[in-house]
């Protein structure tokens, strides 16, 4: 019988394999030119920073049912298999990498570590820049996703390979799930 | 591709955001109904129904359910009529009328949940949790109903 988290591989390999793809370079080029804007436009580095996240979060709330949509995945029955879910297939099928999770100081945090992401292509972070979190938009992608399937969560880019850390990473914690209501509930 | 090619007739067509609201209702089948108080209760009243039937369900089922776990409904069924329902993880609720024994219905939903991560979603002038009024995405899920029709 094939583990869940094989299955989960599995699912992202035939998930990428059918998305429809764009030039990297083209990708990296034009995720730069917005982070440079950004940089230009707000000038602190916490702000871009804050806006790049953003930017991910309104990017996550609807790339969430493309997820479910082309996966065909209904539900995750826990934090552990949502967080296999993000590294094994969505990144896998945004991006074209290969995600771990490492789990974290308790049940309601997990890290997901990667390498390759093709938005870092060809970056190098100037010395003025040490504090900018590139990927941040990642950040947000997920933290939008996660809030539309009910679970409020922070992120925090904690490792990137362009401040030299060997891996990225991105550090998840589970705030609190959301319960279900409707307008209308008490009437 | 080799699929069961049973014709499927769907009646009427519902989405709905996680908050109730009714995104979407169309009627391929008969008249839609004149009055727009009623239509409004009708939707209220679908809505209230499938949210209730939902936590009924949850809350009787034998099973042992994890933290994050929901049993899904699929559809009910009555002498004249069978509506089968779709949820996803994301809130959408997509909800068909068709007559009764109609099979693979839940494949039909989620080909319309693509078309609506198509042709709604990818849409920028689109305001996710508001009614879809897109001429594209009406082509399309007309074009879908009549291709299942048989």
């Amino acid at each position: 019988a094939m583990s869940l988290h094989t299955k989960m591989a599995r699912l992202g390999d035939s998930t990428f394999s059918t998305m429809e793809k764009v030039n990297s370079e083209l990708l990296a080029m034009t995720y730069g030119a917005l982070v440079t804007t950004l940089i230009k436009d707000f000038q602190d580095v916490k702000v871009v920073n804050t806006e790049l996240e953003k930017m991910g979060y309104n990017i996550g709330v609807r790339l969430i049912d493309e997820f479910l949509a082309k996966t065909g995945v209904t539900q995750c029955r826990n934090l552990k298999e949502t967080a296999h879910s993000i590294a094994k297939i969505g990144f896998k099928m945004f991006l074209g990498i290969n995600a771990e999770v490492t789990w974290g100081a308790d049940a309601r945090q997990f890290s997901i570590e990667f390498k390759g992401n093709p938005l870092i292509e060809f970056v190098e972070l100037p010395e003025k820049f040490k504090n900018l979190d590139y990927s941040n938009l990642l950040c947000g992608v997920i933290r939008g996703a996660l809030h539309m399937v009910q679970m409020v969560v922070t992120t925090e880019l904690r490792k990137s390979e362009l401040k030299g850390d060997p891996v990225s990473e991105i550090y998840v914690t589970l705030k609190q799930h959301l319960a279900e209501k409707f307008k209308g509930e008490d009437d | 591709r080799r699929f069961d090619m049973a014709p499927r007739k769907v009646d009427t067509l519902y989405i709905f955001a996680r908050d109730g609201s009714c995104l979407y209702l169309r009627k391929f089948a008969g008249e839609m109904k004149q009055d727009a108080k009623e239509v409004e209760i009708e939707k209220k009243n679908m809505f209230g129904l499938l949210f209730t039937l939902k936590t009924f369900v949850n809350s009787i089922t034998p099973r042992n359910l994890d933290e994050q776990e929901k049993e899904p409904i699929r559809y009910f069924q009555t002498a004249q009529y069978q509506l089968h329902y779709m949820e996803t993880a994301s809130g959408l609720r997509f909800a068909a009328s068709t007559p009764p024994n109609t099979r693979n219905m839940q494949v039909a939903l989620g080909r319309i949940y693509r078309l609506y991560v198509d042709y709604v979603l990818r849409n920028p002038s689109y305001r996710v949790g508001t009614v879809i009024n897109l001429a594209g995405f009406n082509q399309r899920v007309d074009a879908y109903v009549r291709e299942i029709a048989g």
